[in-house]
């Protein structure tokens, strides 16, 4: 990573700055790699013996062995830690981020755009979101503070390019989009939407790699916060990609039926909630043309091929990385409620991660090659 | 002279995130010591990584200012450098963690019981 701003939006990090954040990724690199293995060997070699020689019998779920090792001073340790190189990434990019807002504000004013930006000044973000600050970021992906404020937008740019690590495709952090496209392209390899919609943007990482694939087609873009879509316009027309941005909820958008022929999300619908993903699915066919199709990514990995520590490391996700649909996504059978909601031509299955999208690729339906080499698909047609 | 981040407004707020607070297993000292220590970690880091590049630049240049530092882009070499002695920090400083971890690997039980043994009886 350098300091050079890839696009005119991006927060830019002096020297020092880019230090910090680099110190914390390899902080969470090394939480991962070297404090973690070492966490699952007290639950393997320590707690979860002494659970069956006290009790007499193997624990009935891991919620039992999670008791117990909530006792342990190293599993407390970690947990903390967990929750304390979070917080400091979030400062890191937060403070860095303010210390430049009135010059990103100023930037965000677009003169002549060639997309749009909707905001809704009477919205109010789903309980589901609201309710706690997601990833434990500050301020969450709703918080706006002024008419013209894009912090949010700026946190979550800086913040996801810096914690991928260049995964997804370094500081435009879209191989995610392109695999979606990637996904479309494998099933439908002639297809020529004039109309998509990309739900839960944010600041529109996935949404501007989807819109390049097909420039004579309108494309727009919801998601609930007022400045993260401000950011999110400002970037996209910086890069001079037009998108429709508007402050909307994908449970119940103000389109017109039989609108677009394809709706995509992006690492959204682990985010919503049990009763919302039915009210999302149902809202995709409403707004859909007969005949389009809706292409949803997600994270590559279900609750039935965990073991006990990483059932574990899951509730670690739910109560204190703030994610309380984590267990809810990897146990929900996507297939079942496509179906049940309408949709034709259901496929469920991993697609090849992938930074350049073609037509009649075969990169779907094999086994998982794990997160980042991997995303979950769910497509459907109406 | 560019100042840290931060060092700008002495009024800026700290952001919290809105949710449940881990609880304090054994009592606040050691949870936040340890966040304490945490940072410490990313401080001493961004201080090497300056003193690395005032290093490199000097070296270079033989004679340097802070614009010099500010545009100075690290190489794959420079990175690669820094991620280990990132790797250095980070073993030196959770030493205390690898030792437990190492100490739940290792069978040492046996070969310690015996001597413990005597002196238990002494």
């Amino acid at each position: 990573m350098d300091a050079h701003r890839p696009h005119p939006m991006m927060p830019e990090s002096n020297h020092d700055e880019i230090a910090e954040q680099l110190a914390i990724v390899d902080m969470k690199a090394f939480m991962f790699s070297k404090v973690d293995p070492g966490v699952r060997k007290l639950l393997e070699k320590k707690v979860a013996p002494e659970f069956k020689k006290r009790e007499g019998r193997d624990p009935r779920n891991h919620q039992e062995l999670r008791k117990d090792m909530e006792k342990e001073p190293g599993y407390q340790a970690w947990l903390n830690m967990n929750a304390v190189a979070q917080d400091m990434m979030w400062d890191a990019v937060g403070t860095c981020v303010d210390r430049q807002l009135d010059d990103l504000k100023a930037k965000a004013k677009i003169e002549n755009p060639k997309g749009s930006l909707r905001v809704d000044p009477n919205f109010k973000a789903p309980r589901y979101i609201d309710a706690q600050d997601i990833h434990r970021m500050p301020g969450n992906y709703h918080g706006t503070y002024g008419d013209d404020d894009v912090r949010q937008g700026a946190v979550f740019d800086r913040g996801a390019v810096v914690y991928q690590m260049g995964r997804n495709g370094g500081y435009m952090n879209d191989i995610r989009g392109h695999t979606i496209i990637s996904h479309y392209f494998a099933r439908w390899p002639d297809a020529q939407p004039k109309k998509i919609l990309d739900m839960g943007c944010t600041v529109g990482h996935s949404t501007l790699a989807i819109a390049n694939y097909f420039p004579e087609a309108e494309t727009h873009a919801i998601d609930v916060g007022a400045g993260m879509l401000r950011y999110a316009h400002a970037r996209a027309e910086r890069l001079g990609i037009p998108v429709h941005f508007s402050q909307q909820n994908a449970e119940c958008t103000d389109f017109e039926d039989n609108t677009f022929d394809l709706i995509t999300s992006s690492a959204v619908l682990h985010e919503t909630s049990g009763k919302a993903l039915p009210n999302i699915f149902n809202e995709c066919l409403r707004i859909l043309k007969p005949g389009g199709a809706m292409v949803h990514l997600e994270v590559p990995a279900r609750l039935e091929e965990l073991d006990d520590w990483g059932k574990i490391r899951g509730d670690y996700e739910i109560q204190y990385n703030y994610e309380p649909f984590w267990k809810g996504a990897l146990t929900q059978d996507y297939e079942k409620l496509c179906r049940d909601t309408g949709f034709k031509d259901v496929e469920v299955g991993y697609q090849d991660a992938t930074a350049k999208a073609e037509r009649g690729n075969t990169q779907f339906g094999g086994p998982s090659k794990g997160v980042h080499r991997s995303w979950l698909m769910i497509s459907g047609v109406k | 002279m560019v100042a840290a981040p931060g060092m700008e407004d002495p009024k800026a707020k700290v952001w919290i995130p809105k949710g449940r607070p881990i609880p304090f297993h054994d009592g606040p000292t050691n949870d936040q010591l340890m966040a304490m220590v945490m940072a410490l970690t990313v401080e001493v880091s961004i201080l090497r990584e300056r003193l690395d590049t005032h290093e490199r630049v000097s070296e270079a240049k033989g004679g340097f200012g802070t614009a010099d530092v500010e545009a100075y882009n690290a190489d794959d070499e420079a990175l690669a450098y820094r991620t280990g002695f990132r790797n250095r920090i980070m073993h030196k400083v959770f030493r205390t963690l690898r030792a437990e971890m190492a100490r739940l690997e290792a069978d040492t039980e046996e070969d310690y019981d015996e001597i413990m043994k005597e002196f238990d009886a002494a």
